[in-house]
């Protein structure tokens, strides 16, 4: 099996890592929940300017590890991660209620149309009953020497 | 007598009910089902100088020293989510093989540049390098220096590639896995770019 696994560093930097994760998964799970593309697409570019940070805050930290302007590239990453968290889990939530609610008024449409159909079928012959009956009380009745038939 | 017409007709709405309700509901479920895809990812690479020697003997793909190369490497992401990539750029000879379906090489790691690639997209990502300087050895063998993204990297051998493989985040290790899907039965994705160097 083939894994790396992503390497740890200062606090703020580890926290900056885990929080883009946390970010990348919420996102995922906005997605499952149904939230579309086009949506996401703006938290997807957020979250690749945050994994931008952490790599300043990284390669910066590496230089130097008492390089304030490390740490303060990996709280710009956590900002701007747990800010994508919200976003996807309010996308996802509307999502999935969205969702609901079309799935209630889609089923609840072919419901309506099963009944429908089934009254119509059941009730035909009477309404073809009704109609008929319909069409000869309003027909003209021709008496005797005025009809032209005879 | 009229009791039972009536009990009948009952007794036949109720069925055409259930069976009218099992049709709608069928092509209701079709139409709310999402649509089935393949899974996919794919990863290009060019350059505006077209330089690239996708072929052995690499010809048509000298590198004077002195030259900077800048590339772009391209991810697809089909995969219906979001996902986390990396990718591995290795610089390779002719000692060890090379990266294949479903095992990636062992060549040295030179840069591994990560990105989010939401879903149905494609990201782009630069690659420069620059070849410093060139100098031969014996036995045919060549000795290289080279800036890669500002990193200095020193190779000898003969046969140079760039390698480049795709990694993709797995959520339930935590770790990047090398190619895509599920990590025990993953797709690698990897191509190599071989060049010629002169002096």
């Amino acid at each position: 099996m083939n894994t790396e696994h992503a390497s740890a560093g200062t606090d703020p930097i580890t926290t900056a890592r885990t929080d883009l994760v946390a970010a990348f998964q919420s996102i995922q799970t906005a997605q499952r929940q149904g939230a579309s593309n086009t949506d996401l697409l703006p938290l997807i570019i957020q979250l690749n300017t945050a994994l931008q940070y952490e790599e300043n805050a990284t390669a910066l930290q590496q230089q130097d590890p008492t390089d304030p302007t490390a740490t303060a590239y990996a709280l710009q990453s956590i900002n701007l991660s747990t800010n994508v968290s919200l976003q996807a889990q309010r996308l996802g939530d509307e999502a999935q209620s969205a969702s609901l609610r079309r799935s209630v008024i889609a089923y609840g449409l072919a419901l309506t149309a099963a009944t429908v159909a089934a009254l119509g079928v059941v009730g035909a012959p009477r309404l073809i009953r009704f109609i008929q009956k319909n069409r000869l009380r309003r027909a003209r009745i021709v008496y005797g020497e005025d009809n032209p038939a005879r | 007598m009229e009791k039972i017409i009536l009990q009948d007709k009952l007794v036949v709405f109720l069925i055409l009910l259930v069976s009218f309700a099992a049709i709608f509901s069928s092509a209701t479920f079709y139409a709310l089902s999402p649509r089935a895809s393949q899974p996919l990812m794919a990863m290009g690479i060019y350059s505006r100088t077209g330089l690239l020697g996708y072929t052995v003997p690499a010809t048509n793909s000298s590198v004077t020293s002195g030259d900077r190369l800048n590339w772009t490497l391209s991810v697809t992401n089909d995969m219906g989510s979001a996902q986390f990539v990396m990718i591995i750029a290795r610089m390779a000879n002719s000692t060890f093989p090379s990266s294949n379906s479903s095992t990636p090489s062992t060549f040295p790691e030179i840069v591994a540049p990560e990105r989010f690639v939401g879903d149905g997209e494609t990201s782009n990502i630069g690659f420069n390098w620059a070849l410093q300087s060139v100098t031969p050895q014996s036995g045919g063998r060549l000795l290289l220096n080279l800036d890669v993204e500002g990193k200095p990297v020193v190779i000898t051998g003969d046969s140079f590639r760039w390698i480049f493989e795709l990694w993709t985040y797995d959520l339930v290790c935590g770790c990047f896995h090398y190619g895509y899907g599920p990590q025990n039965g993953s797709t690698g994705v990897w191509l190599q770019v071989w060049f010629n160097p002169s002096g």
